[in-house]
């Protein structure tokens, strides 16, 4: 497109260039006609047998209930350890099977109706599934327990323990997915684990929001005292995730954190000066701030890309 | 990023067959490459700039209100005008992302004002001053993200328009055919329009994005309106739907006789069977355009190998299905007999597809 802007190309020759460079050939076609049939056959397939279980679940026997459950939980993990298929596929049958983990304590809990709390159903979950995630090493399983372990710290905190406001509740996750974070870093930095990008980013994601909330509420609530474990365990993360990023060429990292940081002096204005004025002063100085990280960024990117 | 050397390599390659009077300004593609590059921006750059764009409207607008600028209309006329016109000034004047965001900013923020300061009682007024403000922009600014912004704005303002003084959907669905009649000529007319090198080709990508978007939005719109008002007597949409699903499938037909077309090897007879299959598949989806909708974008997509609307058909297909079968008024097991049959039909396609292929290979 950009050549053609600047040069007297013809119509027919931007034609041809199009057909033999860009678009579609009948071997692409024919690698899309497999696929497209392919996952729309399964998906029907699959949704139909989902939708005839559905139809029936009410009048199907407790037995039969929880035995097609296990049955197909058996047989994820036979084929798992059975099938001579590549590593990946046996690790997400592996993941699906700790998916049915959990509709298995559902489906238990249904049929008996234990009055256990949902608590009660996410840590039996997560306690089950820890040996797989210890052993499989497969990120998806990863994000799994790191998901159903937050959820089940805080509906501890919401129907056993209520020890925990949200300042205590946000720091004690802080530190929990900080810290695996952080672990998982270090693996990698030795070459003994390969983290994938979206891992990362999603993770680093997930503890820069909770300390972004915690310490917002730390603002508003005026409990910098409770709040200082939070302040200081977010200042290191912060310094070490920029050392991270720098060392690493990771634009999302940095990108994130400013993000965060904004968000944090913003409260700060709007909690000081709690009045008109505050929403100005923080309108000009979320649009100068963004401003000048991303070109922060961009000119980090440039110098990344030629090397320097 | 690609360097000088590189850059000039490939546009020796894709020079290599033109005419003898072929003639082109090296320095200046050598320039808007690195232009490219110094304002590359990766999704957290986007996404960065995206939420700091929300994030300032929302407090600009939360202190105008505050500080009660919003109560005489002269001083938003005033303020809005001033807004609209330094955002325009400043994208005109520089060409970077970060001018970009902070304009996009100010240009909403004013063009609301003003609309907002003008008229706020009449609906029909306000929307016919967004239109002409959009369009105004278009003719001035050709940029990325600012004309997408006006398309998109300029389409709906017409799609608003007719909506708020008729209840009926069959203009909405014109407005739609149009939409589609437009997408199917912006991408089979690419290499005549960059050719032109006029106001259309400079507006050629974001023209796509919002006629790809748009179409498919302004679909989800009649067949959600239309299943929400089924069950009253005053519902005329069925028509809309009809109308719509006619020719989405007569647009499905031709990007299958145009692929058929790349394979020089399909016999008479399969080029009738396959005909056929579609026309069915297409009948039986006729209550929901949305579905003929998505893959009427997928083919094209992936014909002229445009893989944001590609992605975007891929997310309409998945929702207008669901909502299909969430609609259709069967038992949950009769519905489960037909998710399994269709699938079965796929995979039986896909099974002969690939049992030929196999024995061809064998021969």
């Amino acid at each position: 497109m950009i050549t053609s802007k600047h040069s007297n190309r013809s119509k027919k020759q931007i034609e041809s260039l199009l057909e033999k460079y860009i678009y579609a050939k009948p071997k692409d076609w024919k690698k899309f006609l497999d696929l497209f049939l392919l996952t729309l056959g399964l998906g029907f397939v699959v949704s139909g047998i989902v939708f005839f279980f559905a139809f029936n679940w009410a009048e199907l026997n407790k037995f039969i209930k929880i035995g097609i459950i296990l049955l197909l939980l058996a047989a994820s993990i036979i084929c798992a350890i059975q099938l001579r298929i590549k590593e990946i596929y046996k690790k997400m049958l592996i993941t699906a099977a700790a998916m049915l983990v959990g509709v298995l304590f559902a489906v238990f809990g249904q049929i008996y109706q234990t009055g256990a709390n949902a608590y009660d159903f996410f840590l039996a979950w997560t306690l089950f599934i820890t040996l797989w995630v210890i052993i499989t090493h497969f990120y998806p399983i990863w994000l799994l327990f790191i998901v159903l372990t937050n959820v089940t710290i805080v509906l501890f905190n919401e129907q056993v323990s209520n020890n925990f406001d949200t300042i205590s509740l946000t720091t004690l996750l802080f530190f929990i997915d900080g810290l695996a974070l952080i672990a998982l870093l270090t693996l990698n930095k030795y070459d003994k684990a390969d983290i994938p990008l979206w891992f990362r980013n999603t993770l680093a994601l997930a503890v820069t929001t909770i300390a972004t909330v915690g310490i917002c509420f730390v603002i508003f609530d005026s409990k910098l005292q409770q709040g200082t474990l939070l302040i200081c365990g977010t200042i290191a993360f912060y310094l070490y995730s920029i050392r991270y990023a720098l060392s690493n060429k990771s634009t999302f990292f940095i990108g994130s954190i400013a993000f965060s940081l904004l968000i944090m002096i913003n409260c700060i204005i709007l909690e000081i000066y709690n009045d008109d004025i505050a929403f100005l002063i923080i309108s000009i100085l979320f649009i100068m701030g963004v401003t000048a990280v991303i070109k922060f960024l961009l000119n980090l990117q440039l110098k990344w890309t030629n090397g320097k | 990023m690609e360097n000088k050397q590189a850059i000039r390599d490939k546009i020796e390659r894709l020079s290599k067959d033109s005419d003898p009077a072929f003639q082109i300004n090296t320095d200046n593609v050598l320039a808007e490459y690195a232009h490219l590059d110094k304002n590359r921006s990766n999704i957290t750059i986007k996404i960065l700039s995206i939420l700091g764009v929300i994030s300032s409207v929302l407090c600009f607008l939360a202190a105008l209100f505050s500080l009660h600028l919003l109560d005489d209309k002269l001083n938003v006329v005033i303020c809005g005008s001033i807004l609209l016109i330094l955002s325009l000034w400043c994208v005109k004047k520089y060409n970077s992302i970060i001018i970009d965001t902070a304009s996009i900013t100010c240009y909403v923020v004013g063009g609301w004002m003003l609309i907002y300061g003008l008229d706020h009682d009449d609906i029909n007024n306000m929307l016919i001053a967004c239109l002409m403000i959009n369009l105004c922009t278009l003719a001035i600014v050709q940029r990325y993200l600012m004309s997408l912004l006006n398309i998109l704005l300029i389409i709906y303002s017409c799609i608003a328009l007719t909506n708020h003084n008729s209840d009926n959907l069959i203009f909405i669905a014109l407005i739609n055919m149009v939409l589609i009649a437009a997408l199917i000529y912006i991408l089979t007319q690419e290499a005549p329009i960059l050719s032109k090198r006029n106001l259309i080709s400079r507006l050629y990508q974001p023209i796509r994005v919002a006629l790809a978007l748009s179409t498919i939005a302004t679909t989800a719109f009649i067949v959600l309106s239309h299943f929400e008002t089924e069950a009253s007597p005053f519902n005329t949409s069925a028509i809309a739907l009809y109308a719509l699903s006619i020719i989405y499938s007569f647009a499905t037909l031709f990007i299958v006789h145009k692929i058929i077309a790349k394979f020089d090897t399909v016999k008479s007879n399969t080029q009738i069977l396959i005909y056929i299959f579609v026309t069915f598949i297409l009948a039986s989806t006729i209550i929901n355009p949305g579905i003929s909708g998505a893959i009427v974008l997928i083919l094209f997509c992936f014909y002229y190998q445009y893989k944001f609307g590609l992605y975007l058909g891929i997310i309409a297909l998945l929702f207008f299905l669901s909502h299909f079968y969430y609609n259709l008024n069967f038992s949950l097991l009769t519905k489960s007999i037909f998710l399994m049959l269709s699938g079965l039909v796929f995979l039986v396609i896909y099974y002969i597809i690939n049992s030929k292929k196999v024995k061809n290979e064998n021969i």
